[in-house]
């Protein structure tokens, strides 16, 4: 991502503008970033300014996050958190560590380092939510964190310039200027003043490691980043530090640390930046204006939102196009265009973000990112480059992220089209339509008879015992005939028409006739079907609420004054919920 | 890559994770055909794959016939002890999903638990995928009890091929134990250090220690606020660091087998899929044989193997073949099971002969008057029936050893399909270990039989 974080970036890293994958996306995109990067210089040490912390902001009344005025309330409402006065069931924290990405993040913006090492960790544990909630530790995990943690701290003892304001020419100086760095750093590392026992301990295995190991002052150093990037403080999403916390009833109002923290990693998928760690230093942000304005200004940094809204798509659609593998006798072209999918859509979202276009516009925007390579696989002519370039698709073949090559590589076969997946996808995440699992004893699909048309394979689908399922994804699958295995268009198969129209019941209850995709997905757009569950998936991702909750954190959002109605401030606006700002206690916890 | 031996120092490798990659060197002066087991222990070894078999052993007591899949054991039917079919009831009691039986591709989770999940039923939105475990699974519920009186580098060595959840390993109630996919790292966290200077060495050690200690520390402090079930997460965050940190002070001594491993190669293709598990049961069997643990778990594959293409047994991706999940054309292990022809047929034999090797690996590492197979026993659990029907019932599970004679092999045991969890049962009293707050009483009892 893109970020102007010159403030907590060091020095060393301000050459860096990006993680390693998303700057090599970047190197795709001819337009709009690159003139997006900025710099902002701030003063470096703000952060470490504990003693400049108020009380004020924590007494009196608390905000209720949800300007529509809906009261806070705490859980046992029953299982689905559903209450009648329209409050909810607000999820209870429960540890949850940085995810592969957060990781590779927050030390691109610690360090300066785009070596994204969590890309070696195990996968991120998907929990209720369908989202990446990756919970304790275990052997195997304690072992890949060291391993990143030493390699991070050798390399940044290479030149520790950008890490210390101070440079010891005596054994006596030295201690001083570990106790700088201990506040100043790990006030960073932590996403939070470190608090005096945590300083002590700190200075002591700094004296540990100088004496007993005989490390020089500058390993000794490294040695404290390893600390710190071992800590549970860095590791898990729990910032707390010497703020105390507000209780009401059963429910935790996040502090200004915390909700620092949950601002950034949401909006911006990484570490709070400088201005971030100022603004809860000053606790300014249990103020929701001020919130908001924090949110908003993260939102507008060059890069960032479409970033997010990337991350966001890709879990929301289940995208993983870096794992995917297609046959190629039938696809040769393949593993050219496959390293382009996910640059493609953080052009698409960037795109949506830059010209502020509506929710909508993913379900109907045809513009699409193309390089010489790929366009033919969306039926235009080759633009004289390698680099991705913006170019608008024939609107009558694409329209929005699910006619992007992204998504209808992933739900399809190694080759050719896959209707069942796509339509119990869109079906389910799209429209958040409820399906059963397949029954056992599915029978054997039969072999492809010659000229038969993918569709024309699956008509015994109307007939068998998989109807009652299947006559509900097929059609939706079906309109998605004029793409290929790896997304490509075609308007006959096997030299027969491809038949794409249908008939979709929505969850709803209504229904939508169609003679093909782009048909469905601009019927589909005006639904409340697709408006709710789009937000009702934003609520998972923001606020990891489980299902059954996350429509109520919907239907709170939908509630909110709505601003000028583009993406972004959907996206910006699950901040403003209940399930963001709180947390329940969980049994034994202590707030 | 070479599946050879050498034999070299123990304290050349000193248990360091991480330290020491690449080349191992020869140490000529280290040849010495010696054991380095300080002493015979009993050792339990988890072979997991999953998708059912396409058929199993059939007869009673001694008179067996092992099906054409398992060809290759039967220089160790002697060794075998063969449930006819075991019921994973704990998982069947908790599934809500009545209408379509269970989804048995989701039970690893569960197969290796005394209990059921937990999990709430009566909530449709609860997933039993993603459900907490209430204690660990067998091998590391065995391992803790063990580790009271004997205190060994690793309390278990679990290795997988391209793992992907769900896993049949729980760490801890609630806490995931992710298989060391990687041979080549588990070969540095187990044998590592080898080729290192000592002064490098011993400066790393005690940095770690020092970092370790304050994490330590610094654990404590943040757990003193988390509620009850975060408590139980963090302390298996923290004794996976006590671990690692007790592994820093040992001191090696004793002579011992580690493989070789050749060159690099890529661990995610299903083209190495033969290679990444024959070095994993190369890299488990030595580390047995050094003594560093005695509980190893090799997850061969999860409870589908969607991800999994048998290219290396000639299927090809993108052959049109089979049932992927609904319809794809692939040449998954899911769809071999779903289809259910010879392809199903190549890689259940393809598993077993997998079993043979490790079997054969046992019994080459020298120990007393026999092998180290004689104190071991291998269990081989499955999370379904057959693959192509999903249902937790009458699941081929199999042992292979006597576990130093507790049990009577060399038998196929008619169990009228007893709830797996009285196999679970046996299998902690043949480690001198009392299942109870493992097994729930409702599901607990030895599986008659089992000794003879």
């Amino acid at each position: 991502m893109i970020k102007n974080q010159s403030v907590i970036r060091t020095p060393a890293a301000g050459a860096t503008n990006g993680s390693q994958s998303i700057r090599d996306l970047r190197a795709h995109l001819r337009k709009p970033w690159s003139l997006l990067v900025g710099v902002v210089p701030l003063a470096l040490g703000l952060v470490s300014c504990t003693g400049s912390i108020s009380d004020g902001g924590t007494g009196g009344a608390i905000p209720s996050p949800n300007r529509a005025g809906g009261a806070i309330t705490g859980p046992g409402s029953g299982p689905s958190g559903v209450a009648t006065d329209g409050s909810y069931v607000v999820p209870a924290g429960g540890l949850r560590r940085l995810t592969r990405r957060e990781y590779n993040n927050s030390v691109r913006d610690l360090f300066g380092d785009t070596s994204s090492p969590a890309s070696k960790f195990a996968a991120d544990e998907v929990g209720v939510t369908g989202y990446e909630t990756p919970g304790s530790l275990g052997a195997l995990e304690v072992d890949a964190f060291m391993l990143a943690a030493e390699g991070l701290a050798t390399t940044a003892v290479g030149s520790l310039t950008p890490y210390l304001q101070c440079s010891p020419k005596t054994a006596a100086e030295e201690e001083p200027c570990a106790t700088q760095f201990i506040q100043s750093f790990g006030s960073r590392v932590f996403r939070r003043p470190v608090v005096a026992a945590e300083a002590a301990d700190l200075l002591a295995l700094f004296r540990d490691v100088r004496q007993n190991a005989k490390l020089s002052f500058a390993e000794s150093i490294g040695a404290l980043m390893q600390g710190m990037l071992e800590s549970p403080n860095f590791i898990y999403h729990r910032e707390r530090g010497a703020e105390p916390p507000v209780v009401v009833g059963n429910l935790v109002r996040l502090t200004n640390d915390e909700l620092a923290s949950r601002l950034s990693y949401f909006i911006a998928g990484t570490t709070p930046d400088a201005e971030l760690l100022r603004a809860a230093a000053a606790r300014e942000l249990l103020e929701p204006a001020h919130l908001e304005a924090q949110a908003r200004r993260l939102a507008a940094l060059p890069g960032v939102a479409a970033e997010s809204l990337t991350d966001f798509s890709r879990q929301w659609m289940r995208l993983d196009t870096d794992h995917l593998e297609k046959s190629a006798q039938v696809y040769p072209s393949f593993p050219t265009i496959q390293p382009l999918l996910s640059a493609e859509l953080l052009g698409f979202m960037g795109n949506i973000v830059d010209r502020g276009l509506p929710p909508s516009a993913l379900f109907t925007d045809s513009s699409v990112y193309v390089n010489r390579a790929s366009a033919a696989a969306y039926g235009l002519p080759p633009p004289n480059t390698d680099e991705l370039t913006q170019v608008a698709a024939d609107p009558t073949q694409r329209s929005g992220l699910f006619t992007q090559l992204a998504f209808l590589s992933t739900h399809a076969t190694t080759t050719g089209s896959h209707p069942v997946k796509r339509g119990k996808v869109i079906f389910e995440r799209v429209l958040c339509g409820i399906m059963p699992a397949p029954p056992p004893n599915v029978p054997a699909v039969k072999p492809a008879q010659p000229n038969q048309t993918t569709r024309e394979r699956f008509t015994e689908h109307e007939t068998n015992a998989c109807a009652t399922c299947h006559k509900v994804l097929d059609p939706l699958g079906f309109a998605f005939e004029n793409y290929g295995g790896m997304g490509e268009y075609r308007a006959t198969e096997g030299g027969k028409p491809v038949d794409a129209s249908g008939t979709l019941t929505l969850p709803s209850g209504g229904q939508i006739t169609f003679t093909n995709a782009v048909g469905l997905l601009s019927q589909v757009a005006t639904t409340s079907d697709a408006r709710t569950c789009l937000v009702r998936h934003l609520a998972r991702y923001g606020t990891r609420a489980p299902e059954g909750v996350d429509a109520d954190v919907a239907a709170e959002i939908l509630r909110l004054p709505q601003t000028d109605g583009k993406l972004v401030d959907l996206f910006v606006s699950v901040i403003n919920t209940r399930a963001f700002q709180y947390r329940a206690l969980a049994e034994g916890e202590l707030p | 890559m070479t599946h050879a031996r050498t034999k070299f120092s123990r304290r050349t490798f000193m248990q360091v994770a991480g330290v020491g990659l690449g080349v191992i060197p020869l140490l000529e002066e280290d040849l010495i055909a010696a054991s380095c087991v300080p002493g015979a222990r009993k050792r339990l070894i988890t072979l997991a794959w999953g998708n059912g078999l396409q058929r199993w052993a059939t007869g009673d007591g001694t008179n067996f016939v092992l099906p054409d899949i398992m060809t290759s054991l039967e220089p160790h039917r002697a060794d075998l002890l063969i449930p006819d079919g075991v019921y994973c009831k704990t998982f069947d009691d908790q599934y809500p999903r009545d209408t379509f039986d269970n989804e048995a591709h989701d039970s690893p989770v569960a197969q290796l638990l005394g209990r059921p999940l937990t999990f709430n039923k009566s909530d449709p939105n609860s997933k039993i995928a993603s459900s907490p475990s209430p204690t660990p699974s067998l091998d590391y519920f065995i391992a803790g009890q063990l580790k009271k009186t004997t205190d060994l580098p690793f309390s278990v060595i679990n290795l997988g091929v391209m793992a992907k959840r769900p896993f049949y390993t729980w760490q801890a109630p609630s806490v995931v134990a992710t298989p060391d996919d990687d041979p080549f790292h588990a070969f540095d966290t187990i044998f590592g250090g080898a080729g290192v200077d000592t002064a490098a060495l011993d400066k790393l050690r005690l940095t770690r220690k020092s970092v370790l200690d304050y994490v330590t520390k610094d654990i404590g402090r943040f757990s003193a606020t988390l509620g009850k079930e975060d408590k139980v997460r963090i302390d298996a965050h923290l004794s996976s660091i006590r671990e690692l940190e007790n592994r820093l002070a040992r001191p090696g001594g004793g002579t011992c087998a580690a493989p070789v491993l050749g060159a690099k190669f890529d661990i995610h293709s299903s083209d190495n899929y033969e290679k990444v598990l024959r070095a994993q049961i190369d890299i488990g069997v030595a580390a047995l044989a050094a003594g560093v643990t005695q509980v190893l778990t090799l997850q061969a594959s999860n409870g589908s193997g969607t991800h999994v293409n048998l290219t290396w047994l000639g299927y090809k991706t993108g052959t049109p073949y089979g049932h992927d999940g609904c319809c794809a054309d692939s040449s998954s292990h899911h769809a071999s099971a779903h289809d259910n022809g010879e392809a199903k047929t190549a890689i259940d034999r393809w598993f077993f002969d997998q079993l043979a090797y490790l079997i054969q690996k046992l019994k080459a590492q020298a120990e007393g008057n026999g092998s180290i197979f004689d104190n071991s026993v291998v269990l081989i659990p499955n999370n379904m029936d057959h693959g192509n029907n999903h249902k937790v019932g009458n699941q081929p599970w199999l042992l292979a050893g006597s576990a130093g004679g507790y049990f009577k092999t060399g038998r196929l045991l008619k169990t009228n399909n007893a709830p797996h969890t009285q196999l679970l049962t046996g299998l902690c009293n043949a480690f001198g270990v009392s299942p109870d707050g493992f097994v729930h009483p409702d599901y607990g009892g030895e599986l008659p039989g089992l000794r003879g």
